[in-house]
């Protein structure tokens, strides 16, 4: 586990990054990785795909870092990379992603399936069926302790359209899951 | 299953940071620089290729022939065996090679 530090090393191991330095970039990447995976993996929902898609971004984040401001966060920003990463593969990636889904499907009896494995379905499926920047989001803002503000700079929106993708989305997700807005089914 | 954090574990757990993942973005770097620099190095080399074929029509359209242009070329020959020579010189033969091959 990286020991945290504070925005002034931050800003310091940054203009290092830019200055082409793989050490301090490798502390940055350290510092940021979970946040990263965290938001690929609940925006994607394959774990190896979510993991490729982090690693290209922050990669290709290193490249862009002279386009970063001084204000920004750097997760947000990598998040956004990860985003536009994601956007673009999607295309491609969606008839191999619903062929491996309905083999999956098909599957899921035999194999032996955690207690909670219905509910991670039925998530799944309710976040899948978001338009993109709604599932982003949620993904960022869910649980993965990003500020309304952050996720807006990341997905490049506008904050109050952030806040109701959010509101909106959690409740598609509660709806799928069976349970109203105080928590009870 | 009440918070948003639930929601959010349910969808994907957050992974703990791991040295793996950080060598894989830093080998992911290393082979996007190596791309980039042999796009640069291609694109110089058909420069400097498309430079020297446009070189001699520009010069018969301008009315140069190789009579004419014989004293220039043979500086031009000269200057550039002196160029190697001093390459070779300065890097030893294999970084005149690197250099002559963009490599």
């Amino acid at each position: 586990m990286p020991a945290p530090f504070d925005a002034a090393d931050e800003a310091r191991l940054l203009a290092l990054a830019r200055a082409g330095d793989g050490r301090a970039f490798g502390r940055l990447v350290d510092a940021h990785q979970s946040a990263v995976r965290a938001f690929a993996r609940r925006l994607i929902g394959d774990a190896a795909e979510a993991e490729d898609i982090a690693q290209e971004a922050f990669a290709r984040a290193w490249e862009q870092l002279s386009r970063l401001r001084s204000d920004a966060s750097l997760r947000a920003f990598v998040c956004g990379v990860a985003y536009n990463i994601w956007r673009s593969a999607r295309r491609s990636h969606m008839r191999r992603q619903l062929r491996e889904r309905a083999y999956a499907r098909e599957n899921a009896d035999a194999a032996e399936q955690p207690r909670d494995a219905p509910a991670r379905l039925a998530l799944r499926a309710a976040m899948d069926a978001l338009p993109p920047d709604q599932r982003a989001a949620l993904a960022l803002c869910l649980g993965a302790d990003f500020t309304h503000a952050e996720a807006a700079s990341a997905l490049n929106l506008p904050l109050g359209t952030v806040k109701s993708h959010v509101l909106r989305g959690r409740a598609k997700l509660r709806e799928a899951l069976g349970l109203t807005e105080e928590g009870e089914p | 299953m009440t918070n948003d954090r639930d929601l959010a574990a349910l969808l994907g757990e957050t992974p703990p940071p791991t040295a793996a993942f950080r060598l894989g973005v830093l080998a992911r770097a290393a082979a996007r620089t190596r791309r980039r620099e042999a796009r640069r190095r291609a694109a110089r080399r058909i420069a400097a290729f498309a430079a020297i074929g446009l070189a001699v029509p520009i010069a018969g359209a301008l009315g140069a022939t190789l009579a004419n242009t014989q004293p220039l070329l043979i500086v031009l020959a000269a200057l550039s065996a002196a160029a190697l020579a001093a390459l070779a010189a300065l890097a030893g033969p294999r970084g005149a090679v690197r250099l002559v091959l963009g490599r």
